[in-house]
């Protein structure tokens, strides 16, 4: 065992990553190596002083800045999303009129789905970039298509405490 | 004012998941317990990041607000703590994108300390550690403090600043190893 092999496997050790065999070579060497021994005791003396640092506080208003933040209610959100993409949807709009008359025709005999929201939606993984979209709500309807639902951030001034 | 007559655990008694459920649910009294349990530590964090007051508590700031915005994209899969840090690691990524001339992390004034340390001896040694904390470089300053401070796993750190675990472990490696070099006759670990 040498102290190479040691000074390698030190951050595993204090990481408590290396298995019992490894602990138990690594702690004889330290018990006749004073070197080695420093050098963990450096690390180790560095780590519990780090624990011990002091707890920072933001300033006494943070709180109250922060819940007057959250009382304004945000700006008609689902415009803004639209209006943000617009360039995106100029582009999309084509296509969804092809698409939907290819629909319409394929389907103007069967009824048409639901409007209505059902507790039984899923989330998208996609996050809204738009700070006042909370997510995107894809819901699958009944005949297998999906219908999108966009979904407004929650108001802090709405809920009551 | 509504008054919710089912009878329910107070809020300080929840976990942390407990309260993400409550505040999806709109619960603002859940939301307050979760900043009075976090501001602080996050705020030591992002002041021992950025080593600016103001900037430290805007991003604090945005980041409670996020919590509150987007909890339902939380998932319980993540521990809430790793989830809130990785917001407020994002939000300070970009906060820092948006400052211009370009702020730098790595040049930036020396750390004051606010509070007289009780023992004079551990009171140095704070001072010291705080300095040397100061000094690293960026990267190696937010792993650090995440695995030291916070007390994160690797896997947790690599979630929040977005990185490999391995990139995670060595930018914490070398940041013990610059601190020792640096603090070495303080801590115990000699010049070598
Ligand atoms: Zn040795």
């Amino acid at each position: 065992m040498n102290c190479h092999w040691v000074k390698e496997k030190i951050f595993p050790y204090l990481d408590g990553e290396v298995t019992a065999e490894e602990r138990g070579k690594i702690e004889a060497h330290l018990a006749s190596c004073q070197s080695c021994a420093e050098e963990l005791a450096c690390f180790k003396n560095i780590r519990t002083t780090a624990h011990t640092l002091d707890e920072l506080k933001p300033s006494d208003y943070f709180e109250m800045r922060l819940k007057r933040r959250l009382q304004v209610t945000p700006k008609s959100s689902v415009w803004s999303f639209l209006w943000k993409r617009r360039l995106a949807w100029a582009a999309a709009l084509p296509v969804l009129v092809i698409l939907s008359f290819i629909i319409f025709r394929s389907s103007s005999s069967k009824p048409m789905p639901s409007l209505q929201v059902e507790a039984d939606y899923y989330y998208l993984e996609t996050e809204s970039e738009s700070p006042d979209i909370q997510y995107v709500v894809e819901k699958e309807l009944s005949n297998g298509s999906n219908q999108v639902l966009i979904v407004p951030v929650l108001s802090y001034a709405d809920k009551s405490y | 004012m509504r008054k919710d007559n089912r009878i329910r655990k107070d809020v300080k008694e929840c976990n942390d998941e407990e309260l993400m459920e409550l505040i999806k649910n709109g619960d603002t009294t859940a939301f307050d317990q979760m900043v009075k349990r976090y501001k602080n530590k996050l705020f030591s964090t992002l002041y021992r990041i950025t080593r600016n007051n103001d900037t430290a508590e805007d991003i604090l700031q945005e980041t409670f607000i996020k919590v509150f915005r987007k909890c339902r994209l939380y998932k319980p899969a993540y521990k809430v703590s790793t989830w809130i840090y990785t917001i407020a690691l994002n939000e300070m990524r970009s906060y820092m994108r948006k400052q211009k001339p370009t702020v730098s992390l790595d040049a930036m004034p020396t750390f004051a300390l606010t509070s007289d340390p009780p023992n004079p001896q551990d009171g140095l040694l704070k001072i010291k550690l705080e300095q040397a904390i100061e000094a690293l470089p960026a990267d190696y300053r937010s792993a650090f403090l995440l695995r030291e401070v916070d007390g994160f796993p690797y896997e947790d750190i690599a979630n929040i600043i977005k990185c490999p675990i391995g990139t995670a472990k060595s930018r914490v490696n070398r940041a013990r190893l610059m601190l020792k070099e640096k603090l070495g006759k303080f801590f115990g670990g000699g010049n070598r």
